[in-house]
């Protein structure tokens, strides 16, 4: 597995305090993150990498996390299935929506 | 198999809790419901005690029908097979034996009471009188009996003791009443219409063999809320008994058994009626028409006289009726028939258009003699401006060009080249779905396992249902989920599975005290008068914040019902009845007069019952009007426009009048004149309206956002030059079927429709490749680009355009629905102004 290296990496918080450390261009799949990340004003998430998300609940998270991979493999042309487990879908798609993703 | 578990929607419980509740099936209703009393007819006939005699042969004689009768009948005599009442079929089969000894205790009437049917064919005065009296016991066990228990009955009881009392004086004329609504449904098929033909045709026989216990029920039922509205003192008769009559239960007609072409049968005694399954069609607006003095006259008292005319006419057409029934036409001619005649109110036929346009024109003639001499505008205005530059251009270039000018694709040079090689188009345009989509998909897919909607926002509520009742999932479920708690709103754009009971159960729990959006859209099924009296509407002020009302297609309600629910709603913003078949100019009155000042957007699509001048005065009562829809509403014409701009135009936001095909250029410029504000218009099959009728709206309309046209006859000219002056603030353009577009407008849209967002260019033949391409890379802003039918456009257009936004729809043939992203424009429940909540 490549290195990933400090700058390429943001870390998200989920309301228990994991920290979920993906790539950067995963993370941007998320147009809220992505404002959060790129705009030109310095947020202290761009500034430290680290974006907290008090209401999102660690499993919550983490389902997300696997939706950036899966769709940056999906928009690269490998077009599989996304499992979601129907107890987490009602508060999935509410976090979805939040994150505008 | 995935086991689906109950969980509350908040994360913070999602985290704590780790052990999983119990999953939650749907549960059978453990227990039979509890019997249904016995029919009426069957309990009063025996206290009667001069009727007992008959009540043994009544009680055989449903029994004893066909098995073709089988299916109305267990509405309340048991026999399940209605597929709706499933749940109460358990308790029916036992309830068959049991309702006829079990009623005999119950509610002690103190009047004996006659069975309805008997009182109908023996024509007494006296016994007609007592039907009444035990009308409300069966409006109870037969609107009840299958789902409710003996509960219901005393509420019906007590309705009717009171009744019973009140009812000595209108006796007679309530029996004369009740025997010519009987009289009027004189189908063969149901046998309680042919029961008490009022010509006194009917026999005993007849009697006999075709009355069933629950028709009866039936019928009386809707006497008692015959004779409660005229107890109350309120409501024009006339409506009352059609609002009655539309309470039955399907008949053969609705079910499609019903014998076609029986006109005089089955329809109109005040003309307003709009027959089941819309096959008399034609004759029920002749005679709506022909009826419509006599019927609209506000009355509160019920006059003997009036009835008395009433049922001369009815007698006479239940003669003809029966006579007609008697014919034996094949089948095969009726339907023809009945084809023919409601073919002209579903297809466009261009030739018919030719020969109606001539009457027309005539009395168009006279009326726009002064319009067709002026000019658009008497200076030179933006519009004709345009106008001349682009006809000048036009000739430009085909006097430079050699060839002749057959060629219009030549006549306008359209500079755009497409980007990237037509080859490699391989970009599917599939975009990633998004987790919320997928999410949602889910969703639909497992609705009946969710278990709470709690915390989740009206928003993805909204979405929800939509996605269900789109793949026709949409039950009860559902539907109670929505209601549960106290929520603020509630869409459902498909009840057509919704039936009456499903939905006396599920609001009769409903707190509707923060209810402010309620969309039941499609639910003349299962809201038919008396049911809204019982529920929504039972007391004034019960939805005191609802502000947008849709009851679109709700064909079961009457103008009473109407009255019941707006004083339940005061503070009504918004209101849909379209393709309310029985709201009459009537209603309009009574919504003018308590909402005159407050109702914003008034949609009354298709409401063939509705007379356009005949609801103007009412009209004219709203002060704030926003909105108001009228499309399919033929009888709406220039002098109707005219006259309602003239006074309500200065808050006119938007206006649909498709397929209002009397409208010509003049209303047109009234509207122009007197509506600066319009946003939104909608003009589609207006196939008179000429180039002029642009012009006008060009100057006079400077904030158009959306325009739908569709089949109008303008020229490409003419809409490039309304581009041209006022395209600025386009949003939504539809140009669907308007055969001229061409490329001049194509130039018009890409130069001047900067925010546009939607553009539909369906059937627009005219378009090549490059017109469409540059529209497409001009506007930036454009999400939605339609082109179905137009194929003469090809993969240079689809792969060599450079908008990265636009969505494409209407190629390859793809399944139309996949592609479909309305723009979310229901943002807010009221379009155009913001409701201030109270909570």
């Amino acid at each position: 597995m490549t290195e990933m290296r400090k700058e390429d990496t943001v870390k998200l918080i989920s309301a228990e305090g994991f920290e979920f450390v993906i790539n950067k261009e995963a993370a941007m799949v998320s147009q809220t993150i992505r404002n959060m990340l790129t705009s030109p004003g310095s947020f202290a998430e761009a500034q430290h990498g680290e974006v907290t998300f008090p209401e999102i609940s660690t499993t919550i998270l983490e389902k997300i996390c696997q939706y950036f991979h899966w769709s940056l493999q999906y928009a690269s042309g490998k077009e599989t299935e996304f499992p979601i487990e129907p107890e987490l879908t009602l508060e999935l798609m509410m976090a979805a929506n939040y994150l505008h993703t | 198999m995935v086991v689906l578990r109950s969980r509350t929607v908040t994360p913070q419980t999602l985290a704590k809790d780790t052990t999983p509740c119990p999953s939650v099936i749907k549960q059978s209703p453990a227990v039979p419901l509890p019997v249904s009393p016995a029919t009426p007819p069957l309990s009063s006939s025996r206290r009667s005690g001069r009727l007992a005699t008959r009540s043994p042969s009544t009680d055989e004689a449903p029994l004893t029908t066909g098995t073709k009768r089988r299916r109305r009948r267990s509405t309340s005599a048991g026999v399940c097979s209605i597929a709706k009442n499933k749940p109460v079929d358990e308790g029916n089969p036992a309830a068959d034996v049991v309702k006829q000894e079990a009623e005999e205790p119950e509610a002690p009437l103190p009047v004996s009471p006659a069975t309805p049917f008997l009182s109908a064919h023996r024509r007494s005065g006296r016994l007609a009188s007592r039907s009444p009296s035990i009308t409300p016991r069966s409006t109870g066990s037969k609107r009840r009996s299958a789902s409710d228990g003996v509960s219901s009955e005393n509420e019906a009881v007590d309705e009717g003791n009171p009744a019973a009392e009140g009812v000595a004086s209108e006796g007679n004329v309530i029996a004369d009443g009740v025997k010519q609504e009987a009289g009027q449904e004189t189908l063969q098929a149901t046998g309680r219409k042919r029961r008490s033909a009022s010509a006194g045709v009917s026999s005993i026989t007849e009697n006999k063999s075709v009355l069933e216990e629950n028709q009866a029920a039936e019928r009386v039922a809707e006497r008692v809320k015959q004779e409660e509205q005229r107890n109350d003192g309120k409501g024009l008769s006339l409506e009352e008994n059609r609002s009655v009559k539309r309470t039955r239960r399907w008949t053969s007609e609705e079910k499609g058994k019903g014998k076609l072409g029986e006109v005089g049968a089955i329809d109109v005694r005040n003309g307003e009626l709009r027959v089941p399954g819309t096959l008399i069609i034609d004759e029920g607006r002749a005679e709506r028409e022909g009826r419509q003095n006599p019927t609209c006259q506000p009355s509160t008292v019920v006059t003997e006289k009036a009835n008395r005319e009433e049922e001369e006419r009815l007698k006479e057409r239940t003669k003809d009726a029966l006579s007609k029934k008697t014919e034996s036409g094949s089948r095969m001619d009726q339907f023809k028939d009945a084809a023919r005649k409601n073919a002209a109110r579903f297809a466009h036929f261009e030739a018919q258009e030719h020969l109606q346009a001539a009457p027309p024109g005539v009395e168009a003639a006279e009326q726009s003699t002064e319009g067709d001499d002026e000019k658009v505008e008497d200076w030179p205005g933006p519009f004709s401006t345009a106008m001349k530059i682009i006809r000048d251009r036009s000739n430009r270039m085909n006097l430079q060009s050699e060839r002749a000018t057959s060629d219009k694709a030549n006549s306008v040079a359209i500079n755009w080249t497409p980007r990237g090689d037509v080859g490699g188009c391989n970009r599917s345009r599939t975009l990633v779905p998004s987790l919320e989509q997928l999410c949602m998909e889910g969703l639909a897919k497992n609705a009946d396992a969710i278990t709470s909607l709690d915390c989740v926002p009206d928003v993805f509520r909204h979405r929800l249902s939509q996605l269900l009742c789109d793949s026709r999932k949409m039950n009860t479920h559902f539907l109670n989920l929505l209601a549960c708690g106290s929520p603020s709103e509630i869409r459902i754009r498909d009840c057509s599975w919704l039936t009456e009971e499903e939905f006396t159960d599920c609001v009769q729990g409903l707190d509707t005290s923060n209810l402010t959006v309620l969309q039941l859209d499609y639910s003349g099924r299962g809201i038919p008068d008396y049911v809204l009296h019982s529920t929504l509407a039972a007391s004034p002020g019960s939805m005191p914040v609802l502000n947008t009302l849709s009851l679109n297609g709700a064909y079961r309600l009457s103008d009473i019902g109407l009255r019941s629910l707006v004083s339940a709603a005061p503070s009504l913003r918004c209101l849909n009845l379209s393709q309310c078949s029985l709201v009459s100019a009537t209603s309009i009155s009574i919504l003018g007069d308590s909402l005159g000042s407050s109702l914003l957007e008034l949609y009354l699509n298709d409401c063939q019952s509705i007379d356009a001048m005949l609801m103007l005065p009412a009209l004219l009562k709203f002060e704030n009007l926003e909105v108001l829809s009228v499309g399919g509403i033929e009888t709406v014409s220039d002098d109707f426009i005219t006259c309602f701009v003239a006074v309500c135009g200065h808050a006119t936001k938007e206006l649909v009048l498709s397929d209002c095909v009397k409208l010509t250029d003049s209303s047109l410029k009234a509207i122009a004149t007197a509506c600066p504000r319009l946003h939104s218009l909608n003009l589609s099959n207006l196939r008179q309206l000429t180039d002029s009728a642009l012009g006008y709206l060009a100057n006079g309309c400077q904030e158009i956002q959306t325009l739908k046209l569709c089949r109008n006859n303008f020229s490409d000219e003419a809409i490039a030059a309304f581009i041209e002056a006022s395209g600025g603030s386009l949003k939504d353009l539809s140009l669907n079927n308007v055969k001229q577009v061409s490329h001049n407008t194509a130039l018009s849209v890409a130069r001047r429709a900067n925010n546009l967002q939607s553009l539909d260019l369906s059937w627009c033949r005219n378009l090549a490749d490059e017109a469409v391409g540059l529209i497409v890379d001009s506007c930036l802003s454009l999400k939605v680009l339609k082109i179905f039918g137009c194929d003469q456009l090809t993969d240079v257009l689809l792969c060599g355009h450079s908008n990265p936004v636009v969505e494409i729809i209407g190629m390859k043939m793809s399944p139309a629905l996949t592609n479909v992203r309305v723009i979310d424009a229901q943002a807010f429940p009221v379009h155009y102004s913001s409701v201030l909540s109270s909570m």
